[in-house]
């Protein structure tokens, strides 16, 4: 599929159209899951510029952020202009210094053209401002009647035409006709979203077993009519019922029909099929993978194309024909009026713009050669907007790399931990960048608190089947295909009260089911508007007025009369257990095999000796209320799903005496009086849900509490440090109001931002934690904990870079594309979001299904390759990158920023041009504070990095606080 | 007494109005646009006022202290020229007690929600002080004691809803689809203003009281007047052949979908019949008209929903077939029930409109509804499919007005040429224009 | 004479309204407007208001109708020659009167009252003035009013008068609805200007039409709603067109974000000009429809007909220009002075919406006493 685009696979114009097409369609499948993925995936295999630059031009969307918002971030200190300079000086090389006018050097211009406001196309607005006084140009008058005198004169610098006209549908838009796909559109949407429905409509489109083009046809041919504007279309499509035309034969026809031939029909079937890219993409999507869609309508690209074309040829015809212009493509396209001329005013800005910063006068510019002001208006459409972009864009992502491998160095140069007693507790969390602060946060109570950064499906890939799912769903990530199955089921004891109760909640909610579904019939909404009116108006001004209290006294009450049986993992399988049936997947893993995944996890996390009493494995999930984006802040590494039960399933395996013995034989050693403990974060309303604490031995109970305790610290403290992202929760907050606050916000329904999800990922840091404890970063690293020591042959290190390199990419580049063009590759604001054929969400009644990142999960994020620092000498990364072919990939073309830290010497390198280049740290001076709070509260913006004195260890300066201490103290004043 | 519930009522219209124009001011005169905090601050200060001034005429109303107050309100006149005159009056009785209350209730409801869900978004000042016209509308229609008053009511929540539609208006659809219900409204409002003056040269006032002399018309009068009136509500709730801009109306931000296409806005049509049955419980006519639209709405939209797959369109339509029983209802004389019926049917359908996001979270809760095929389906198939494609693209009601009106444009298109070839005869200045 | 007090207030407040419509685009443009000819225009729509005899009247609104025609003469010789025009009938219905002809005084009246408010067909020169001049378009609009007021108590009392009365109405109401159509499929925001205008004009005419039976307020209320909202919206639309160019329906729109102060006066005085309840532009539909229907039931329809037409059009051209992918602007929004124009003319509306009766009240008392 990713090389298709290059390759022209088919000889067949059609099928090579729609080929290219399919590669930069939305590949999102239906949102009930959300996996993030690389947006403009079909472009990976060119260097990253070329292809984003590629991708945004094929769908008409922004490459970079705007040039007004790189601005802004010049303006604010977040890029260093001196990093912009450098960018240029890299691009230019040895054109930079030559001059270009009279004391301006091609850099220089470069520069003036990138930070300067040279570039409006607001003529008017010129006028205005000069007229006002209030224009730059004010500051010089007489050289802005130069400019604009000389600008009249010519030459004019010309832009080149950016409208693009590959569909008839453009030419008449721009002969001011109605727009055609108006229409087309809402047909083509209204029959889309009832062919794929997957449950909301009662009744599906009929038929829709025998494919797209068939059904739509014989739904015409039944005696629907087309709408006003595709009136005509019901004859074509009795005609393609009757005689069965393939789909392929139908758009030939039509392309025929319309005089669309030779080079033209590449161009306009590419356009064609972006037309309605939502929709599209997920006939394109279901089409590749008929297994993500449960109902019997198989979806096919060419029909859904066919049909639209069917729609279409009416709709051009009737606009044509009111236009009276022919609708044969050759003439057609000859039909549009040129662009009007750019007026002089704006040339005039420009040269005023250059002049000035030329130190040129009045006269100077009247006197200037034509030839003179060609070359210098040829030199300002070379470095076009795009080109602008792309060196801010470098500059953006160098300054904040600058920032982060600087403190780093910082780190390192303090002394190295010698710390040799045994850890207090152990938590292993998942490499999330949402979980940096949590882990700071316990860090900070004591140095005898060590935690872990592992995928958080922690190498138990599993079909997993909790107490009430329906059906098994794997919690690995998307690429892993599980081979195992683990349920959850009750304990002996609780077999009778979990009957009981499933009996109750499955009628319980096959009443809901059928009350929300009758109240929307006839009679039912009748009965259900007396029955439950009053009744649901209660529950809804206490669900908005008192969003917790309201979910929580509902909680309470219903454990208290009807609370969950207690249950266990399947996690054994006996060695000589009987086969599964076919086509089944074993149920539970061997003892072997627990032994392997325990052992591997170990080892990738360095932690093959001195075990605390306690480790507390932590997956992480989300709760949300009224959000269909809700999977997208689970756990990537899950699958779009929670953590918790390969969390739970790990402990339960790594308690095992005969899977200890195993991994024993391995050499990791894991003592008898340590307990390992399942848990699930949530990172919306910070709760920590504990698993089998009824099967914790009385020896750990006190280790517990104080891991627990040292949890709940953490996690209010982690409440505090995300509501000052929240610009609705005050800063001065303390932690137990933020975690009151962070708690309303899951359980209510008008949030739309029960978290920020992603949105501050930027920095991946595959190493051991000592090379960044203690530092404050702000949320945005994914932090992969690595013991290079540990890992001599790079096995695991090869292990980890194949799992968290596509894995951070995509994660990065989805937040990365959805917030440069949030319109285009994301799904925009979340407000108008209604959710269509419980597929995706459209805006208002009638839009394209909207793929990508709501604007409210993006709006924080700074665009940036994601920036891949690893405790690994450049040597062994190029060795295992050598291996791997899609992290090659990612690192090769730039889609990633890859920085290596040599072990041993801390040295750094950053992977440019094609090879490592080295870094030289600046010598910078860290601001020191002794708690984070300190630090993030002071301001809602991204802060730098700092050093935080109580998360460092002992040696290394840190104050070495008691549990009980001053910490608690301080969290609850 | 009196003079509370004159301040009541007086607070209960004019309070949300009042932080609209604090609002307002602020907006084209201050030097920043207000913020978030003070914005809604101010507005819903208003509609709290609302809130508890129409809880107190229900107080009053329901005479818990002192004598009960039932009938008009005066407030002296609007207008008085010579012997014509625009009163100023309100009225209060059950139903409007009933609806001012339920009215100002969920629109202060609605207001909170909104005060979170609508953070950050750049039109959230435009939002509230959408809100608070609207809330003055919707007081207005319900307590107003005249015709005129109410039309002013009934004018506002039109205009309000119509750029509530339009509020996302950065994407096409959404404006095109608030100028389409604007003008369904505009249309069907004529009716109500033709009968303002009919039922004021009738019946010598305006007033609601005034329907009491109603026995005195000719019966072709009083079914002109009834139909009048039948035809703006008709409009207003979207009943048939006007339901085409319903489902359109979902393009704004989810509570005001709630606020409006599901609890409030929606039944105002109903509202207003309610508060002119009198007439129309003299014309056998209107209401037999009332009742065959109402009914042949409500089958319509519920067969609509069957095959809808969005939320909130499927949402809209089961809405419209309860509000097509409920018009029936009326029709029928059946008005306690209807006004009932009209109440729990808004509580339901607030609830609904406001959790339509979470359609995914609880279908994977609770699982799929099986839906066998229908008795329709089993014995004619043909007919089902049929029924099924007119469901679908909704009897195209939408392109029918559009071929209604087109000779209009037609018309229109003629006489914008007329002109320009009059102007440019007429033109002394040269080939211009 | 009945009472001292109305006679003196009816006509101080039409002065109130026409010196803000005159000197409001003064104050909003960036080019100042010379000091003599504000004075003059005042000064000489002072006289016509008050004025004891017709002759006198209007003699001033002649003079008002000349100096505005010298000043449109730059930029519109149509609207200057139209306005020339009018005041040469002033001066001819000031004759009449002076010779005791009320019957050719009150057609001339009525012609001059179509000439200045732009009736079709006779609004080619309001048209030429909408669309190049629309201050000086204000500022005519503020002696339109006095011509109104004077029409009303000096030439309105006539039998031909009521003769005529259902002539107008009928035919008031019809160049409403052509106005209405017209401005519903304009291209551009001067097109719209030019339909809404001429649409205000019908109206207007049918209302003087209909005030010969005695609705004297009615016409006198539909005169300064229409000033104020198509003066309010006059400048609104140079203000935006100053900051972006021509505005084209065709074009970018999106210029909400850029300007969201103009947006929303620009509303304002929209929704004011077809009946925005809470502005004088309800209360005046209100009563012209009463007026109306003593006249013609179906004139009345037609009239309430063109009213929502003309409301599609408004909400049509706002969201055209105003609504869509926002676009920025170098420019500022409304500036200070601006602001205060367009509040002050906002806050008038609303008053007089609020409580009409402050304007209507004395006026209907000394316009239906004896002139």
């Amino acid at each position: 599929m990713r090389l298709a685009v290059e390759q022209g696979a088919s000889a067949d114009p059609i099928e090579r159209a729609l080929e290219r097409a399919r590669g930069v369609l939305p590949d999102q499948g239906p949102i009930g899951v959300f996996i993030h993925h690389n947006t403009l995936h079909a472009y990976q295999h060119l260097p990253f510029h070329e292809g984003v630059q590629a991708g945004a031009e094929a769908l008409s969307a922004r490459p970079y952020l705007s040039l007004r918002q790189f601005r802004d971030a010049l303006a604010s200190g977040r890029i260093d202009d001196r990093d912009v300079r450098r960018e240029i000086a890299l691009a230019l090389g040895p054109r930079g210094p030559e001059t270009i006018l009279p004391g301006l050097t091609r850099a220089e211009l470069w520069h003036q053209l990138m930070v300067t406001d040279a570039d409006t196309d607001d003529a008017a607005g010129i006028e205005f401002t000069i007229r006002a006084g209030i224009a730059r140009e004010c500051a010089n008058l007489t050289l802005w009647e130069a400019c604009l005198a000389r600008a009249r004169r010519g030459p004019g610098l010309g832009l080149a035409e950016r409208r693009r006209f590959r569909r008839h549908r453009d030419v008449l838009v721009a002969l001011g006709a109605a727009d055609p796909d108006v229409a087309v559109h809402g047909e083509l949407i209204r029959l889309g979203s009832g062919f794929l429905d997957q449950g909301q409509a009662h009744a599906p489109l009929p038929g829709r077993h025998q494919g797209f083009l068939l059904a739509v046809t014989e739904f015409y041919s039944n005696g629907a009519s087309a709408p006003l504007a595709c009136r005509g279309a019901e004859a074509d499509m009795c005609r393609v019922f009757e005689r069965k035309e393939p789909a392929s034969h139908v758009i030939r026809a039509i392309l025929d029909d319309l005089g669309v031939r030779g080079d033209d029909l590449d161009a306009f079937l590419f356009a064609t099929a972006l037309a309605l890219p939502g929709f599209t993409g997920m006939f394109a999507r279901l089409e590749r993978h008929p297994e993500e869609h449960r109902v019997e309508a198989p979806a096919t690209l060419v029909d859904l194309v066919a049909v639209r074309l069917l729609l279409e040829r009416p709709a051009i015809a009737r606009a044509c024909r009111e236009l009276g212009v022919s609708a044969s493509w050759p003439v057609l396209r000859t039909l549009v009026s040129p662009v009007p001329p750019r007026p002089a005013v704006l040339d005039a800005s420009l040269l005023w713009g250059l002049a000035s910063a030329a130190g040129l006068g009045a006269h100077e510019v009247a006197a200037m050669e034509d030839a003179t002001l060609e070359a210098l208006w040829a030199e300002c459409r070379a470095f076009d907007d795009v080109r602008r972009r792309q060196l801010f864009q470098e500059a953006y992502e160098r300054t904040y790399r600058g920032w982060v491998l600087d403190a780093l160095a910082a780190r390192r140069a303090l002394p190295a931990d010698d710390n040799e007693e045994r850890p207090r507790a152990q938590f292993i969390f998942c490499i999330d960048e949402r979980e940096e602060s949590i882990r700071r946060a316990i860090e900070e109570q004591h140095p005898g608190y060590i935690t872990f950064g592992a995928a958080g499906f922690f190498g138990v890939a599993i079909d997993y089947q909790g107490l009430y799912d329906r059906e098994p769903a794997a919690h690995c990530p998307v690429v892993v295909t599980p081979g195992h199955e683990v349920h959850e089921r009750p304990v002996y004891t609780d077999l009778g009260w979990h009957r009981l109760r499933q009996g109750a909640r499955d009628r319980w909610h096959a009443w809901e089911r059928r009350a929300a579904s009758s109240s929307h019939t006839l009679s039912g909404g009748a009965g259900m508007s007396f029955l439950l009116g009053p009744l649901s108006a209660v529950k809804t001004f206490a669900r908005v007025v008192a969003p917790r209290s309201s979910v929580l006294w509902g909680d309470r009450v219903l454990s208290r009369l009807a609370p969950l049986p207690n249950t266990r993992l399947s996690t054994l399988r006996p060695e000589d257990g009987a086969r599964p049936a076919e086509g089944r997947k074993p149920v539970g893993f061997s003892l072997d095999e627990s032994v392997d995944r325990v052992a591997s996890v170990l080892t990738n996390l360095g932690l093959v000796r001195s075990f605390a009493p306690i480790v507390v494995v932590l997956g992480h999930g989300s709760t949300s209320l009224n959000n269909p984006h809700e999977s997208a802040h689970d756990c990537g590494a899950c699958g779009g799903r929670r953590g918790g039960a390969n969390a739970r399933l790990f402990a339960d395996m790594a308690n095992r005496p005969d899977v200890r013995d195993g991994v024993r034989k391995r050499g990791i050693d894991i003592p008898a009086d340590t307990w390992f403990i399942g848990a699930l974060h949530d990172t919306a309303s910070d709760a920590v849900l504990y698993y089998d604490l009824e099967t914790l031995p009385a020896l750990h109970a006190a280790a517990f509490d104080e891991a627990w305790q040292a949890l709940e610290r953490a996690r209010a403290e982690n409440a505090l440090e995300r509501s000052r992202r929240f610009q609705d929760a005050p800063l001065d907050f303390d932690a137990a109001q933020a975690l009151r606050h962070v708690e309303a916000r899951s359980s209510h329904l008008a949030q739309p931002r029960p978290e920020y999800g992603h949105c501050t990922n930027s920095i991946c840091i595959v190493g051991r934690r000592q090379l960044t404890r203690g530092l404050h970063l702000d949320r945005r690293a994914f932090l992969v904990s690595y013991d290079p020591a540990v890992d001599t042959n790079h096995t695991v290190l090869e292990r980890i870079l194949a799992a968290v390199g596509p894995v951070g990419a995509g994660i990065s580049l989805e937040y990365y594309f959805s917030s440069v063009d949030n319109e285009t590759f994301g799904c925009g604001t979340k407000l108008p979001h209604n959710v269509t054929g419980l597929i995706g969400v459209m805006n208002g009644h009638q839009s394209d299904l909207r793929t990508g990142l709501p604007l409210q999960m993006v709006e924080l994020h700074e665009p940036m390759r994601l920036l891949l620092i690893v405790d690994a000498t450049p040597e062994a990364l190029l060795a295992v990158a050598g291996r791997q072919p899609e992290v090659a990939e990612l690192v090769g073309n730039a889609w990633i920023q890859l920085v290596s830290v040599d072990p041993a010497t801390g040295a750094m390198a950053v992977f440019e041009r094609g090879r490592f280049e080295p870094y030289e740290p600046n010598p910078t001076l860290l601001p020191v504070v002794d708690r984070s709070r300190e630090w993030h509260m002071r301001t809602r913006e991204h802060v730098k990095p700092a050093l935080v004195r109580s998360a460092l260890p002992v040696s290394a300066g840190g104050q070495g606080l008691r549990p009980g201490a001053t910490a608690p103290g301080a969290l609850h004043a | 007494m009196s003079l509370v519930i004159r301040m009541a009522l007086a607070l209960a219209i004019l309070s949300p109005l009042a932080g609209v124009a604090v609002v307002g001011v602020r907006v084209l005169l201050g030097d920043r646009q207000p913020g978030e905090a003070t914005t809604a601050r101010a507005i819903a200060t208003g509609l709290i006022a609302s809130v508890l001034a129409s809880l107190a005429v229900l107080w009053v109303f329901l005479g818990i202290t002192g004598q009960a107050i039932d009938g008009d309100i005066e407030f002296g006149d609007w207008l008085r020229i010579g012997d014509f005159v625009i009163p100023a009056v309100l009225r209060v009785d059950g139903i409007s007690v009933t609806i001012s209350v339920f009215a100002s209730v969920l629109t202060a409801l609605i207001a909170r929600f909104s005060r979170t869900y609508l953070h950050k978004e750049p039109g959230f000042v435009r939002f509230f002080v959408l809100l608070g016209l609207f809330a003055t509308g919707t007081q207005l229609v319900a307590l107003a004691g005249a015709l005129e008053l109410f039309f002013a009511g009934w004018e506002i929540i039109g205009i309000s809803s119509a750029f509530f539609i339009g509020f996302f208006h950065e994407r096409g659809e959404p404006v095109r689809s608030s100028i389409r219900a604007f003008a369904t409204y505009r249309f069907s409002d004529a009716g109500l203003l033709i009968a303002t003056v009919v039922t004021l040269e009738f019946l010598g006032s305006a007033r609601f009281s005034a329907f009491e002399r109603v026995g005195t018309l000719e019966p072709t009068q009083a079914t002109v007047l009834a139909l009048l009136f039948l035809l703006s509500a008709m409009g207003k709730s979207a009943q048939l052949p006007f339901s085409g801009w319903l489902p359109r109306a979902m393009e704004g931000p989810t509570p005001s979908s709630a606020l409006f296409y599901g609890a409030v806005s929606i039944h105002a049509g109903l509202f207003l019949l309610l508060r002119v049955w009198p007439v129309l419980e003299v014309s056998p006519v209107a209401r037999a008209a009332g009742v065959a639209v109402g009914l042949a709405t409500a089958v319509y939209a519920a067969a609509v929903v069957r095959v809808h797959t969005d939320a909130k369109g499927a949402l809209a339509h089961a809405t419209l077939a309860q509000v097509g029983l409920i018009l029936a209802e009326i029709c029928l004389g059946w008005t306690a029930l209807a006004l009932a019926h009209l109440v729990c049917h808004a509580l339901l359908r607030l609830g609904q409109y406001l959790k339509a996001p979470n359609m995914i979270h609880d279908t994977h809760r609770l699982g799929h509804e099986p839906h066998g095929p229908s008795q329709l389906e089993r014995w004619a198939p043909k007919l089902a499919d049929r029924v099924y494609a007119a469901s679908l693209h909704r009897l195209r009601l939408d392109d029918r007005i559009d071929v209604a009106f087109s000779p209009v444009l037609g018309v229109a298109r003629l006489l914008e040429r007329a002109d320009r070839w009059v102007r440019r005869t007429l033109s002394l200045d040269g080939a211009a224009s | 004479m009945t009472s001292l007090a109305p006679t003196l207030s009816a006509p101080w407040e039409a002065l109130v309204v026409c010196l803000l419509l005159l000197v409001a685009p003064a104050i909003a443009s960036q080019k100042r407007s010379p000091l003599w000819l504000l004075a003059g225009l005042a000064a000489s729509v002072a006289v016509a208001l008050f004025a004891p005899g017709g002759t006198a009247a209007y003699l001033g609104i002649s003079f008002s109708a000349v100096l505005h025609a010298l000043v449109a003469w730059r930029w519109s010789r149509t609207g200057a020659v139209t306005l020339a025009v009018s005041g040469v009938l002033a001066l001819a219905i000031g004759t009449a009167l002076h010779f005791e002809q009320p019957a050719p005084a009150f057609a001339l009246s009525c012609l001059a009252i179509a000439l200045r408010a732009g009736v079709l067909p006779l609004h080619a020169g309001v048209a030429s003035l909408c669309e190049r001049a629309p201050l000086v378009q204000t500022q005519q609009l503020a002696s339109t009013i006095a011509l109104v007021f004077v029409h009303l108590r000096h030439v309105d009392h006539h039998v031909l008068a009521i003769e005529w009365a259902p002539l107008l109405v009928r035919y008031g109401s019809l160049a409403a609805l052509a106005a209405a159509l017209i401005a519903l499929v304009q291209k551009d925001l001067r097109g719209f200007y030019r339909g809404t205008t001429a649409m205000h004009g019908g109206m207007l005419l049918a209302a003087v039409g209909a005030a010969s039976i005695g609705n004297f307020a009615a016409a006198l209320l539909v005169a300064v709603a229409m000033g104020l909202a198509l003066g309010g919206l006059g400048i609104m639309i140079t203000s935006l067109e100053e900051r972006t160019g021509s505005a084209a329906f065709g074009g970018p729109g999106g210029r909400a974000g850029a300007f969201p102060r103009l947006a929303a006066s620009f509303a304002l005085f929209g929704g004011a000009g077809v009946g925005l309840p809470g502005t004088a532009g309800f209360v005046a539909d209100d009563l012209l429809l009463h007026a109306l229907w003593m006249e013609s039931p179906a004139s009345t329809i037609v009239m309430i007909l063109s009213s929502a037409l003309l409301a599609v059009a408004t909400l049509m051209a706002f969201s055209c220009v105003f609504l869509g992918r926002t676009v920025s602007s170098l420019a500022p929004d409304l500036y200070p002075r601006e602001r205060v124009v367009a509040v002050t003319l906002v806050s008038l509306l609303l008053v007089l919406g609020f409580a009409p009766g402050v304007l209507l009240g004395p006026a209907d008392a000394f316009l239906s006493g004896p002139p």
